[in-house]
């Protein structure tokens, strides 16, 4: 229940129904004369009720916020992304499901950038070692994510820059890595060791310095070996299927598998509720800031059929969205190769 | 019965018997030991116009300010929220501006503020007989409850007896201003917010990083402060963000106390439920990191 509901609530009972027909009007009589003191005693009494009345109505409001915030701390529950390896299996797809397709889900973050933009009209900025965002594998080397990953304002972030002016978004991927396995261990509640890879190229993005309206936020970036093994992060955690069409059924199965607030990998679920013009819209897929990137899952066949962009999404209205997969795929030869 | 949702760095103070207040650390330029790193913070009330019947506030720090929300796919609504901005200080040892809110409630709870928020005083903290507040609030009662607010928290004080019409003042020592609100027959409950972060409506530059601002005219005009450049104060202070902000309250005015601060994890915390239009923006952007000068503290 939320205050709109309780405001739609019908009136009680003894006001609805047809008006009573009006009885016909008496021969007005002279007003009575009223013994003193009566016409103050009534109205004594009208200020004690409405005094009443509104002591009745603060009262309605507070239990109105109560029921509010009980319904919603039902709901927050419902919205609480879990770790992927812990995952119950209430959220609306399956562990078995959460356990298949997690792996190539990564996590973009800059590279220490100590000791690097020092030169005459040279500023570091302030993301050295931010976590950044979510992505998924959907090749061997190449990852999917968000092109505003890789934007060069911020509000409160700042990005290395020459002379003030922001590097460009393909001098900036190459000081980024993507690191998997960031997440807790099912059985030790530990959080496993991450397993990085150099982003090497950033092959596409939209929206561009060359495309700045592009409404389909989403970018794929080419990664190097692991340093150690010498191995395509695909080999070590596999890649996700790329879906060919949108999904387009109102309240088909989704799932989000992301990095929220930062943090170790977790597995979030709901439904589609709209499509449109290129976007996907959620409202009961929990995401935070940190999740920009993550794959949209078709939470029955696992195919990505879209990339995570925004937050909205509140118990009282609004909602999440992406970039739809249509919307990528009309853009990005990258996938068309695959 | 209103709500103040506190957001940004705000410092909930009741060390002592009889301390019941909020105090705001000073971001403005200008002071304290790393004014050339911290970027510019605003203490801020964020009203929607509807609620307004009239005030007096300082011309040049008063502004409205357009939110565009996503209703559905596609389609939007421009809400106009009256931002009324507190004066900067002329230095750092000018009291702080007070900013009463009508409120008769006398008993203050405090429902979850010590599991909610970071405890300054663990990490060495000592409130500053004279600290560099831009402002400072008194509760007098109500009730407070931290909640999620994206990854970070917001702050609720919720007053359930207080003047009708709500009125809010601010006194720098030279002149008291207010904003009166209107009588409201809704059953909702007045919603305002009470921040100091980095100006969070500043439009982005152009994609093409040329440093100028390519909608500054949709805000029409800037206030006084208004740092155009949004972005070209901004520091490195890594993970601790702007939380070193808090030293201007310190008795050292000792950053590094702040450089690693314990957070509890926001999400352990029931979401923040509101229908403020700024608040409803702010939780509608690109999920990149949030901001690192989100967050209260007690």
């Amino acid at each position: 229940m939320n205050y709109n509901q309780a405001a739609k609530l019908p009136p009680p009972s003894h006001t609805r129904g047809p008006a009573p027909v009006p009885a016909p009007a008496p021969v007005p009589a002279p007003p009575p004369v009223e013994p003193y003191g009566r016409q103050d005693l009534v109205m004594g009494t009208m200020r004690k009720l409405l005094e009443q009345r509104a002591g009745v109505a603060r009262n309605l409001v507070e239990i109105d916020m109560q029921l509010e915030y009980l319904f919603y701390d039902l709901n927050s529950k419902k919205d609480d992304p879990q770790d992927v390896e812990t995952y119950d299996g209430t959220l609306g797809v399956t562990r078995e499901f959460v356990s298949d397709y997690e792996r190539p889900v990564g996590q973009l973050q800059w590279t220490d950038l100590t000791g690097r933009f020092q030169a005459d009209g040279e500023d570091q900025g302030n993301v050295s070692g931010q976590r950044w965002g979510s992505g998924a594998l959907i090749s061997d080397d190449l990852f999917l994510t968000a092109g505003h990953c890789f934007r060069q304002e911020f509000r409160s972030w700042k990005v290395p820059e020459r002379n003030g002016i922001p590097i460009s978004p393909a001098e900036i991927a190459p000081l980024m890595c993507v690191c998997f396995n960031f997440q807790i261990d099912g059985e030790t509640g530990q959080t496993r060791p991450e397993v990085c890879y150099p982003v090497i190229e950033l092959v596409e993005c939209s929206p561009s310095p060359d495309d700045p309206h592009s409404t389909a936020d989403y970018a794929i970036v080419r990664l190097g070996r692991d340093e150690k093994s010498g191995t395509l992060p695909g080999k070590m955690f596999g890649n996700l299927h790329v879906a060919k069409t949108d999904l387009t059924v109102k309240n088909a199965s989704l799932c989000i598998i992301q990095h929220p607030n930062r943090k170790e990998k977790k597995v979030e679920a709901g439904h589609l509720l709209e499509i449109r013009d290129g976007r996907i819209a959620y409202n009961d897929i929990g995401t935070f800031g940190g999740a920009s990137g993550a794959p949209i899952l078709n939470g029955i066949t696992g195919e990505v059929v879209g990339v995570h962009i925004k937050g909205g999404a509140l118990p009282i209205g609004g909602f999440n969205s992406g970039t739809t997969i249509g919307a990528i795929r009309a853009k990005s030869k990258a996938l068309a190769s695959l | 019965m209103y709500t103040v949702n506190f957001i940004g760095l705000n410092y909930f103070n009741a060390c002592k018997v009889g301390e019941r207040d909020v105090l705001v650390p000073n971001g403005t330029p200008g002071s304290g030991k790393d004014d050339d790193q911290i970027p510019e913070h605003f203490a801020s009330l964020f009203i929607e116009e509807d609620l307004c019947a009239n005030d007096d506030w300082w011309p040049e720090h008063k502004q409205v300010r357009p939110v565009r929300l996503e209703i559905k796919l596609g389609e939007f609504r421009t809400a106009n929220v009256i931002e009324f901005r507190i004066p900067a200080k002329p230095d750092p040892y000018t009291e702080p501006a007070a900013v009463r809110f009508s409120c008769r409630d006398r008993t203050l709870t405090n429902l979850n503020l010590d599991d909610g928020l970071p405890k300054l005083q663990t990490m060495g903290f000592v409130l500053d007989d004279r600290p560099d507040a831009i402002a400072k609030v008194p509760l007098p009662g109500g009730a407070l409850e931290v909640f999620r607010f994206g990854g970070a928290t917001l702050v609720r004080w919720l007053i359930s007896d207080h003047d009708d019409p709500i009125t809010i003042t601010a006194h720098d020592g030279k002149a008291t201003k207010r904003v009166v609100l209107k009588k409201s027959d809704s059953q909702l409950p007045a919603e305002i917010v009470f921040s100091n972060t980095v100006d969070l409506l500043a439009p982005l530059m152009s994609p093409a990083g040329n440093g100028k601002s390519q909608n500054m005219s949709v805000l029409g005009g800037a206030m006084a402060g208004m740092n155009t450049d949004a972005a070209g104060s901004m520091h490195n202070h890594g993970a601790a963000g702007h939380f070193v902000l808090y030293a201007k309250l310190d008795k050292d005015r000792n950053e590094q106390k702040f450089e690693s601060p314990k957070i509890p994890d926001a999400m352990k915390l029931k979401s923040a439920l509101f229908s403020n239009a700024y608040l409803s923006y702010l939780s509608s952007l690109d999920e990149t990191p949030d901001p690192p000068c989100s967050g209260g503290c007690c």
